[in-house]
């Protein structure tokens, strides 16, 4: 499976989900075109050219790029994170939350270990943007961010 | 005369102008670190513009976008990698030139370039956008809907990749646009039942996570970049009366040069990161002695730095004028606009002519600051390049967080930044334009109200070709689908042609 052939079904899959989804649309007969109609000419749009994409990827051979050493699992690792600290802001609040959040992602991409000595400066500097940036967004321009319930 | 009075009186206020300054400091900042780009300077600071009015919001933005331009000039010439891809062909040039040791000349006269660079940009901006924006005002909404096809399929076709999923991501972009309430009749779209998503996405969680947080991973797992090492003790000094000597000397070539960028930049689809390249390729191609080029010679990076300046005056024309941009960088653009309330199209300079006139004075006023502050200001800029990745990510992590939390109080907004990020970065994964994508996210909404409009005045559909501007633009479409897939049939001829070669020897 190429990457294209992967994303072609992908959509096609969106559009057949979101076509059947357009049908829970209210559609009132007051205009020329309901409110339904847009949506489905894109996704009917998008079905076509994701055909398009498949047969495309069925020609055309693979272009084999040599595999670049990356650490591919770190970006899911981030996701997964970001997910887990938007679920923890309502209870620790902005600072807590923030802070741990960037403390971990800070450790898992440094490119090599050091003694954790040499990372006090880099950490408490990180901790003092966090507070720095929610004064500013709470003080200066008015943003109410959450609290947590330890203050 | 009265409203240029007015929007001089708005715009010079202290507050104004210390925004513009940090905005400009901020772009430049982006702007050297390579890795980073003017787009995503664009997205994080937006949020901070939130609180504030519309002129002084879009100041600090113009601050940052000029800023932005020509901060990569400075890693681009001292460490030879450009710090945004707006830079690249300053490399060319700049980094031989630093190697010749003359590391102050390059960076003078890549400044200068950038500075007047901006300055014709922005006068032509100044002439062409109101002039423009007359032109359209007879735009009925038959050619709103034509020029906003016109702008997408532009945008998929003429920038990079391949045209089938330029064309994927934009309707992609129109149809995330669709989700909410209908603009018409109120009526709830794909919510799910969910309060939050009545509203639709905010602009601005879908930016941030797109331009900003997906880049930001591509980043991240990088790893270990290798250290860059700049000697600190050279004096970086070069008189300001030798530079504007040798700009003089080579004064066709700032003119020209500047002109293919705004040129460039005006056109759908393409921007700063391929203007520099193309205005340096004219500049050699002109040039009396071409072999000088990449040998360090000044032309080169007046070339380079002068046109990625200039098209971002050129990129507003449309922006400004039409409410069409052209690249990555102006779709944000016209997301800080839109977030501020301004709605630019051909009504705006009529509706809000002190705004108008403001957007012009913070351009050149930028301008002015961008060069004192990076004359100043490059050993400061230089070290930046010193702080670590996986130090600077984590902080910008937080600011896309903050910056989509703050757009309307919701943590909400959080998780659509979390969805947007996944998503712009499957799709970059897969090479799908994500220009095109959020063009599509802005302009979908538009393009939809425009064709009801069309078709609930007169329900006869040959009106699109047959009402002359709309056809025309329509026509303009077709052909820039037919250019692309010519471009792209060529372009595997050629591959192909060169892997039998390639197996043969």
């Amino acid at each position: 499976m190429t990457k294209d052939r992967i994303a072609g079904v992908v959509l096609l899959v969106f559009c057949l989900f979101f076509y059947y989804q357009s049908k829970l649309i209210d559609i009132k007969d007051l205009t020329e075109i309901t409110a339904a109609f847009f949506p489905r000419l894109v996704l009917v749009l998008i079905a076509i050219l994701a055909v398009v994409l498949i047969i495309q990827s069925f020609l055309k051979k693979e272009k084999k790029k040599e595999e670049k050493k990356e650490k591919e699992g770190i970006v899911w690792v981030i996701f997964a994170l970001l997910a887990l600290y938007i679920l923890s802001l309502d209870l620790l609040g902005f600072i807590i939350s923030s802070f741990i959040f960037i403390t971990i992602v800070y450790l898992i991409i440094l490119p090599e270990k050091r003694p954790i000595k040499n990372h006090v400066i880099s950490l408490s500097s990180l901790l003092v943007i966090t507070i720095v940036l929610s004064l500013i967004f709470q003080n200066v321009l008015n943003v109410f961010l959450p609290k947590g319930i330890f203050f | 005369m009265e409203n240029l009075l007015m929007s001089i009186q708005a715009i010079l206020q202290w507050d104004t102008l210390l925004l513009m300054v940090v905005g400009v400091i901020a772009g430049i900042i982006f702007g050297c670190i390579p890795g980073f780009t003017i787009t995503m300077a664009v997205a994080l600071t937006l949020p901070f513009s939130l609180g504030l009015g519309p002129l002084e919001g879009i100041s600090l933005m113009m601050g940052v976008w000029l800023g932005g331009a020509s901060g990569g000039l400075i890693s681009a010439c001292l460490l030879g990698i450009p710090g945004t891809p707006s830079a690249m062909a300053t490399t060319f040039d700049g980094y031989p030139m630093v190697k010749k040791g003359e590391p102050g000349k390059a960076l003078a006269i890549g400044l200068w370039s950038s500075f007047i660079g901006s300055i014709i940009g922005g006068i032509v901006l100044v002439l062409a956008a109101p002039l423009l924006s007359t032109w359209a005002i007879k735009f009925g909404a038959w050619e709103f809907f034509s020029l906003m096809v016109f702008g997408l399929s532009a945008i998929a076709s003429l920038g990079e990749g391949n045209l089938i999923k330029g064309l994927l991501a934009g309707l992609l972009g129109m149809f995330i646009g669709t989700i909410g309430t209908d603009p018409m009749l109120g009526v709830e779209r794909f919510t799910f039942g969910s309060v939050e998503m009545l509203s639709g996405f905010a602009f601005l969680p879908v930016l941030i996570g797109v331009f900003a947080f997906s880049q930001l991973l591509s980043e991240a797992k990088k790893g270990k970049k290798e250290k860059l090492e700049f000697n600190q003790d050279v004096s970086l000094s070069y008189p300001i009366s030798k530079t504007l000597k040798n700009m003089l000397s080579s004064w066709v070539n700032v003119i020209r040069s500047s002109f293919v960028g705004i040129f460039i930049g005006a056109l759908p689809g393409a921007g700063s990161s391929i203007a520099n390249i193309l205005s340096y390729d004219v500049a050699k191609k002109m040039s009396r002695n071409p072999k000088k080029f990449g040998t360090g010679t000044q032309d080169g990076i007046i070339a380079a730095e002068s046109a990625n300046n200039s098209s971002e005056g050129g990129a507003l024309i449309p922006t400004l004028a039409l409410g069409i941009p052209g690249s990555a960088v102006t779709v944000m653009m016209m997301g800080a606009l839109l977030v501020h309330g301004i709605q630019p199209g051909p009504y705006f300079f009529v509706s809000e002519p002190v705004l108008a006139y403001g957007i012009f004075l913070a351009f050149f006023i930028s301008a002015i600051f961008m060069l004192i502050i990076q004359s100043f200001g490059i050993k400061f800029f230089l070290k930046i390049n010193d702080v670590p990745m996986h130090f600077l990510i984590p902080v910008v992590i937080i600011l896309c967080a903050l910056g989509s939390f703050a757009i309307n109080n919701r943590v909400f907004d959080i998780w659509v930044l979390l969805l947007f990020g996944v998503v712009g970065y499957l799709m970059k994964q897969a090479s799908f334009s994500l220009a095109a994508f959020v063009l599509g996210v802005i302009l979908g909404p538009l393009t939809e109200e425009n064709l009801r409009i069309a078709i609930t005045t007169n329900p006869d559909l040959t009106l699109f070709i047959t009402r002359p501007i709309s056809g025309v633009l329509l026509l303009l479409t077709v052909l820039s689908i037919v250019y692309a897939i010519i471009t792209d049939i060529r372009h595997n001829k050629r591959m192909n042609t060169s892997n039998t070669i390639d197996l043969n020897t």
